[in-house]
Order: structure tokens, then sequence, then C-alpha cells
């Protein structure tokens, strides 16, 4: 038996297979021109790369901003409810789910069995996304990664003032052209990010354990800050954390295929 | 003794460098130039001071001394006599219309409204400066995304027949949408009015909470220069806007020299 899950985020296309419970492989990409693009390329390359058919495939769900209107998918399943099953899959025992993705930012509270008890949501500001990551590390030539290991070398974090990521885009600029290292220019940043996601946070109750999923949780800064505010340490995925909502949409695939 | 032929109104923002020389009442402009600040406002004012002191033929210094300056950049000059954004654009208003009451400024990266009294003095005003949504970025974002000229955008946004209507309000995000807009084939005028639109929509109710009730409004700043977002935001009001005598996005600067004028004349 094996079930897809298909996540089309904003910034990239993610596509995971699930056969007998077990994850036999997963991609990201990023985004083509349309949604349905992307979720057709990410598809065909993780069946291509399992060498499995797309008709061995018993079930699709597939999820993220873009997962209306796909045409080979069988339902479609809010990100929400994905990333707090996809959690709980990898880690049985978390609670609270950081989510970041490209353009949104989600704190998922679940219980005991990955069900959704509640969770706050920003899609209307790209401040405290993804895509702020992205504009700064594009402004330093850093890839998001290496905004994230070079900030750990800063004794001195820049002071960023301004919340939305324009203006604070044009004061990194500052920063850049008065010649501040890369290192503190990069921390700072990170450490607006964490605080601006770590006020969301206050919004939800923020049980044990907790972990952190979608992109940027690839970035090694961000994650040290938000522990220090949060005073939590985050469990640690086995998987890329980019992944999780695709898992969550295969595994209900799978649940959904057992009552068909 | 500073001569007090001419005064200087320096209006130097995020993006542009603004100056108008008025002459001694203040009535009459003498000159006035632009130009992109591009990171370096000190060199922004000098190029602008020296275009006009070579045309007019007055000392670059001499012009220096009767200067004022205002805008978000105006920290970072060696200009000295300085002024709020909010003092210049209610004096540039006034004095070009004292019938208007009310102001709604759009620049790069805010938007301001403020009301005043028949003296022309500000009795309330509104800023937002914590986001740009529905500022000038906007329109520079997405006139890269779809490789038009700010300037061309009015233009192409009134040749559409059904607007799109923009539901990002990041203007970032709103960057994005357009830009998958115009992928999945959509008609480019009716994208282009969608973006002017959500504009005149983040600039309605800024209005409408400064005051409800006084229709002598004007609209100042880049983003006024825009007829698409004035025609939609007159819409919107249910009247028209009051037409000022000078280009919107030299109001602040002289509104500037105005300020010069008072506080040298």
């Amino acid at each position: 038996m094996v079930f897809a899950g298909i996540d089309i985020g904003s910034l990239t296309g993610k596509a995971l297979l699930l056969k007998d419970n077990e994850i036999v492989g997963f991609k990201v990409i990023r985004v083509k021109k349309t949604p349905i693009e992307t979720a057709e390329s990410v598809f065909e390359i993780v069946l291509s790369e399992t060498n499995i058919n797309k008709e061995d495939v018993n079930f699709i769900v597939s999820t993220g901003y873009g997962r209306d209107n796909i045409p080979f998918s069988n339902k479609s399943v809010t990100e929400i409810t994905c990333h707090g099953i996809g959690a709980h899959f990898l880690l049985p025992s978390v609670r609270t789910i950081i989510d970041i993705g490209g353009q949104d930012c989600k704190v998922i509270s679940i219980d005991r069995t990955g069900k959704l008890i509640d969770f706050g949501m920003n899609e209307k500001c790209s401040a405290g996304t993804g895509r702020y990551l992205e504009i700064m590390a594009d402004l330093l030539h850093l890839s998001l990664t290496e905004l994230g290991t070079i900030s750990l070398k800063s004794k001195a974090p820049i002071n960023l003032k301004s919340t939305c990521s324009i203006y604070a885009q044009a004061e990194v600029l500052q920063y850049i052209s008065s010649g501040f290292k890369k290192a503190n220019i990069a921390a700072g940043i990170n450490k607006a990010m964490a605080e601006r996601v770590f006020s969301m946070t206050k919004r939800i109750k923020v049980k044990k354990d907790i972990a952190i999923s979608g992109g940027v949780a690839k970035n090694i800064g961000v994650v040290r800050y938000l522990e220090e505010m949060l005073g939590e340490r985050f469990l640690k995925m086995s998987l890329d954390p980019q992944i999780v909502g695709a898992l969550g949409a295969a595994y209900i695939a799978s649940q959904r295929y057992k009552r068909l | 003794m500073v001569n007090k032929n001419y005064f200087v109104g320096i209006d130097v923002g995020s993006t542009v460098c603004k100056v108008v020389i008025v002459d001694s009442n203040g009535e009459k402009i003498l000159g006035k130039t632009k130009i992109l600040v591009l990171g370096n406002p000190e060199k922004a004012i000098n190029l602008c001071l020296k275009e006009l002191s070579k045309k007019l033929k007055i000392k670059l210094k001499l012009l220096k001394k009767t200067a004022l300056a205002t805008g978000l950049n105006s920290d970072k000059i060696s200009i000295k006599e300085k002024e709020s954004e909010i003092t210049c654009i209610g004096k540039g208003v006034y004095s070009l219309n004292p019938q208007v009451r009310v102001a709604v400024d759009i620049g790069s990266f805010s938007m301001k409204a403020l009301k005043m009294d028949e003296n022309g003095k500000i009795v309330d005003f509104m800023m937002n400066n914590k986001c740009a949504a529905g500022s000038g970025i906007l329109l520079e974002l997405v006139g890269e995304g779809l490789e038009l000229d700010v300037s061309e955008l009015a233009d192409v946004a009134l040749k559409a027949k059904n607007p799109i209507s923009i539901s990002s309000q990041c203007s970032i995000f709103a960057e994005s949408e357009v830009i998958s807009y115009k992928n999945e084939g959509a008609y480019l005028p009716d994208l282009v009015a969608g973006v002017c639109n959500s504009v005149a929509a983040r600039a309605y109710p800024l209005i409408k909470m400064i005051d409800k009730e006084f229709k002598n409004v004007a609209f100042t700043g880049g983003v006024a220069k825009n007829q698409k977002i004035v025609q939609n935001l007159e819409e919107r009001l249910n009247f028209e806007l009051i037409k000022l005598p000078l280009d919107p996005e030299y109001i602040t600067a002289y509104g500037a020299a105005i300020a010069a004028k008072e506080r040298g004349g």
C-alpha cells in the first residue's frame, strides 16, 4: 500500500511517499509557475526516485496553500491539520509545533493523538515568515542555512528597530553599507525573526514537547534564539523539517484509505 | 546677513530627494528639482542644490543658509534647520489652497493623514510608519515584477475592464500575488488596476478616521501622481479631491520652503 502527501507551499513544493507506514521517499522543489505544475513535477520526481508507478499509489492527499485544484489529488486537507499529524507521526510526545513556512507562520497545539487543539497563524504580514529571511539572506548573499550558521559567530548582534520586512530591509542595507560584520547583521536578523515568532506563541498555550518544522527550522540561528526565548529546547526531528506537512498528508491518506 | 529673497525647502525622503525654492513672499516657486537618494542623502541634496544654484545663479552656500529640511532622511544631512513632515505637508497644502482641511500623503514607505483648521493649524494627524502596506514601495515592487516603470502604471491601469482584487495586505505578499496572476495569464491592465485600487483601499480608511465630514481633501506625495489611484480614491470617497497647482510629489518640499520663510523672514 502506497500513500502520497503533496504539500504545495508558496515557495516550495513537497511530496512524500508512505509504504506500509514507512517513509520510502520525499522531495522538495522550488515552486513552478502554477501550483498544479509544481504538484505534478514534485510528484513525478519522487515517483521516479523511488521507482514507484503512479498507478500503485492508493490515495493522495494534498495540502498547503496551493492544495486545491490539483487534478490527481484525492482529497485536500488544511496544512494546520497536516502539520499536527506529521509532527505526531515523527515525534509522538510533541504537543506544540511551530511551523514557519515561506509565507506564513503557525503555532499548532495538538493532543496525545495528534489531534488539533488550537492554533495561531500569521499569513497577512511577511515579517516572521520565511520570506523575511529569504529577503535578508539575499541582501547578505547567503543561503538560508548559512544565514543561520554565520550568526552563531556573532558577539554583537545588530538591533533592528522595524518589524515590517520592507523597513527592516532598508535598515539592513544601511548596516551593510556602514560596514558592519555579516555575522552581527545575520544574528540581528535571526533575533528579530525569532522575536516575531515568539510573540505569536504567546497567544497559544505552549506545552512541552515543542518541535519546529518548515523551511526556517533549517536556520540554526533562529532556532537557537527561539529556544532561548521559550526557555525550552526543541525536539530534534529525524527528517527534513520542511517535509512534515507532506508527511501528515500522506498519513492522513493512509487513514482515509482504510475507511473507504 | 542672510539674503532673504528666496527660501529653500528640502524633502529628503526614503527614496527621492525633492527641493523647492520659493521667493521672499513664499508665493512664487523659483525652481524645483528632484533626484533619487540611493542611500546617500547628503549627496542627493548637494546634487539638487547645485543644479538649482546654477539655474538660478545663486551661490550654493547661500542656498544652504536659507534651507530647511524635512523627510525620513533629514536627520542624516548637514542642513541644520528642520521641521516635521506633518507640519511641512500642512504648510504646503494650506499655502496652495487654504480651503483644504484634510491632507493624505502617501510616500514610498509611509502613509499619513492630517487635519487642519481654517488657519492652517494642524489639529490632528495619523501616520502609518510601522508597515509598508499600501505605500509607494508596493507600486515599485509591482512595477519591477511586471517590468513596467512606476510612471506607466496609471496609464496601463486606466485601460482595465475588470480590475483583479488583490487579497494580500503586506506589500511583499502582494508582489508575489501579482506575479502569480501574471503567470496565470491575467490581463495586465486589470492586474495593475487591482494594485492601484488596493492602495486607494488603504488610504480611504485613514481619511475617514481623521475626519468623517470634511470634503476638502487633498492627496499629496509621489503616489498621488498615479491618476488611477486618485480616481479610485474619489470613487470610494464619493467626492472629488481638491487639485493643487503643484506636482503632488513636491508639496512637502514646498511646505518646507514656506517653513523656512516663516523662520527666517
